[in-house]
């Protein structure tokens, strides 16, 4: 059986008519009972489940997942990795995930094709571009790399770009962030999901979870369609349906749930080398190894789990690239999709515990999620394990919104959320 | 993609509802998204309405004895329904009224529309999914979760 991925076991496989390979990670049966049970299977359920086995010794855990593992927005977001944000808490929790990301392929010894080619912010106006360069600073006393380039430098860094100054949205500058990136969605949860099955973590698929049992004020279990589960943790990262399981403990979120739709266009040679984002026509764009343009910009207004979203989206969302990039307007789009993503009105996510002993919840990351994935994984699992947050989890704890601390981060992110 | 803007129209016996203090009564219409029946200027693209949020939320009137957790609760603090929801829409584009919708948000089956202060229509006939994170058999995207609804449940399920 071969379980390292390496050249010289690709080589024995080919070799042996690749007759040796194994499952990449178990497809489990629930279990009648676990010391902490993660509701989700997406990406920052597996890193979760990855982090409490690695760090923290638990492995009698499973994750339950209602479809499959990655179905959710871990497969249907634009994997743009960045920790350019002008927020202290959020420049520590999302600049913990991109060190992480930097060494993951290696630690879980599986591709996960992360390419770090570099972040465009893009500044159309003075205002922006003074709001901008305050944003370099703030990165650089956080240790987040982040350089300003005027518009020559956008386009010596990216050619493809349009400097045109007769366009209503003028590129004046941008700011750079070197180590952000992009890599790939599906090898990130499978190499989580090899990595902690490996430990032994039950990863259950086709697992809806009904309901949720507690006693005094303390988790017991979990109903499922596939039998009750007994568990004192229980660790819910689901993402647009956050508020839906809080609800089975009686609990209400400041969250609500909107689609996020991106499409890819067809595959074109290389032309774009790295992501352009831009705040004030609000689109962002890469190209994929396989060469289609990702494609994204802003929710859906209104309240849906319908993984759609509205043509108006769309249209706009074309405008603004082609605003950017004229020269894109032939390519035909090949899909287009929604996802479900939980939004606070802060735009910050929530790491917490909550009223009900035994029940944490990791969510409302909104439209920024995939870039924290292994920082969100590895905070949350220390929270789950130790029932106190870390230094960077416990600024989202949800008493924020009780307690009357300034709620304010949609303005200070990155990209208008 | 013109055509994902289509509207079932019919089930015209669902509801026959009191809108807006008129003594006139509005029919109701059962669209889907993206065609909003504005009461005032009949079906519109969605595009030309925004959205208010959840409906019925009313500030409190004695804020100054309100305690944090209460001022939290109507701040922030969402129902965030996935099944039918009453919600607010503004007719931006148009006539610029605003007006109560009941909707399916694991559908986004329109199922009335109503006047900012009426109660909420009781028997629009909307299903809630059958299970809290459900998926509806159609009008919902997400086919990841639907498929499995199809796979047979074993005896130990069946026990459960």
């Amino acid at each position: 059986m071969t379980r390292h991925y390496s050249f010289f076991n690709l080589l024995r496989e080919g070799l042996r008519g690749h007759s040796g390979w194994e499952p990449a990670w178990r497809d489990a049966e629930p279990k009648p009972s676990y010391d902490a049970v993660i509701i989700g299977g997406g990406g920052h359920c597996l890193a979760t489940a990855y982090y409490l086995a690695r760090e923290h010794g638990m492995t009698n855990i499973a994750i339950l997942e209602k479809g499959w593992i990655g179905g959710g927005n871990a497969g249907r977001n634009t994997t743009i990795i960045r920790s350019n944000y002008l927020y202290d808490e959020s420049a520590a929790i999302y600049g913990h995930a991109l060190k992480l990301w930097e060494g993951l392929g290696r630690e879980l010894n599986y591709n996960i094709m992360m390419s770090h080619r570099g972040v465009l912010n893009l500044a159309h106006d003075d205002h922006e571009a003074r709001q901008l360069k305050r944003r370099v600073e703030a990165n650089r006393l956080n240790s987040i790399d982040s350089e300003y380039l005027d518009a020559k430098q956008v386009k010596e860094f990216c050619p493809a770009i349009s400097i045109s100054q007769d366009v209503r949205y003028p590129v004046i500058g941008a700011t750079l962030q070197r180590r952000g990136g992009v890599n790939r969605h599906d090898a990130v949860v499978w190499g989580f999901a090899r990595a902690a099955s490996a430990m032994g973590v039950d990863i259950v698929q086709n697992c809806e979870v009904t309901g949720i049992r507690a006693e005094a004020g303390a988790v017991t279990g979990i109903d499922t369609n596939r039998g009750f589960i007994r568990t004192p943790k229980i660790a819910s990262v689901v993402a647009g349906h956050s508020s839906v399981v809080a609800r089975m403990v009686g609990l209400r979120l400041p969250i609500e749930s909107h689609p996020l739709q991106a499409l890819v266009s067809e595959p074109v040679k290389p032309v774009l080398n790295c992501v352009v984002m831009s705040n004030a026509v609000h689109a962002y764009c890469s190209q994929s190894d396989k060469g289609e343009l990702v494609i994204g910009a802003g929710i859906d207004a209104y309240l849906s789990y319908t993984q759609r979203g509205g043509f108006d989206v769309i249209e706009h969302e074309i405008a603004s690239l082609l605003e950017l990039f004229p020269n894109f307007s032939r390519l035909r789009m090949m899909r287009q999709w929604g996802g479900i993503v939980d939004v606070c009105p802060d735009a910050s996510p929530i790491i917490s515990k909550t009223g009900v002993k035994g029940f944490y919840v990791n969510g409302g990351w909104g439209t920024g999620g995939w870039k924290a994935t292994p920082g969100s994984g590895h905070a949350f699992a220390d929270l789950v394990a130790n029932d106190e947050p870390n230094g960077i989890a416990a600024p989202f704890a949800i008493e924020r919104f009780v307690t009357g601390r300034l709620v304010a981060e949609h303005g200070a992110a990155a990209v208008a959320h | 993609m013109a055509q994902r803007r289509w509207r079932i129209e019919g089930s015209l016996s669902l509801a026959v509802l009191p809108f807006a203090g008129d003594a006139t009564k509005l029919k109701v219409q059962v669209s889907s998204m993206f065609i909003i029946n504005c009461p005032h200027c009949g079906p519109r693209d969605q595009v030309e309405f925004s959205y208010g949020g959840e409906a019925h939320r009313a500030r409190p009137l004695h804020s100054e004895q309100m305690s944090d957790e209460e001022w939290a609760e109507f701040l922030f603090m969402r129902a965030n329904t996935k099944g039918v929801f009453a919600e607010r829409w503004n007719h931006a584009a148009g006539c610029r009224s605003w007006f109560n919708m009941l909707r399916n948000t694991a559908t986004d089956e329109i199922l009335a529309i109503y006047a900012i202060g009426a109660d909420l229509p009781a028997e629009v006939g909307g299903q809630n999914p059958v299970t809290p994170c459900g998926e509806a058999p159609i009008g919902s995207g997400n086919d990841a979760a639907k498929i499995i609804k199809d796979v047979p449940l074993t005896d130990k399920n069946e026990a459960a």
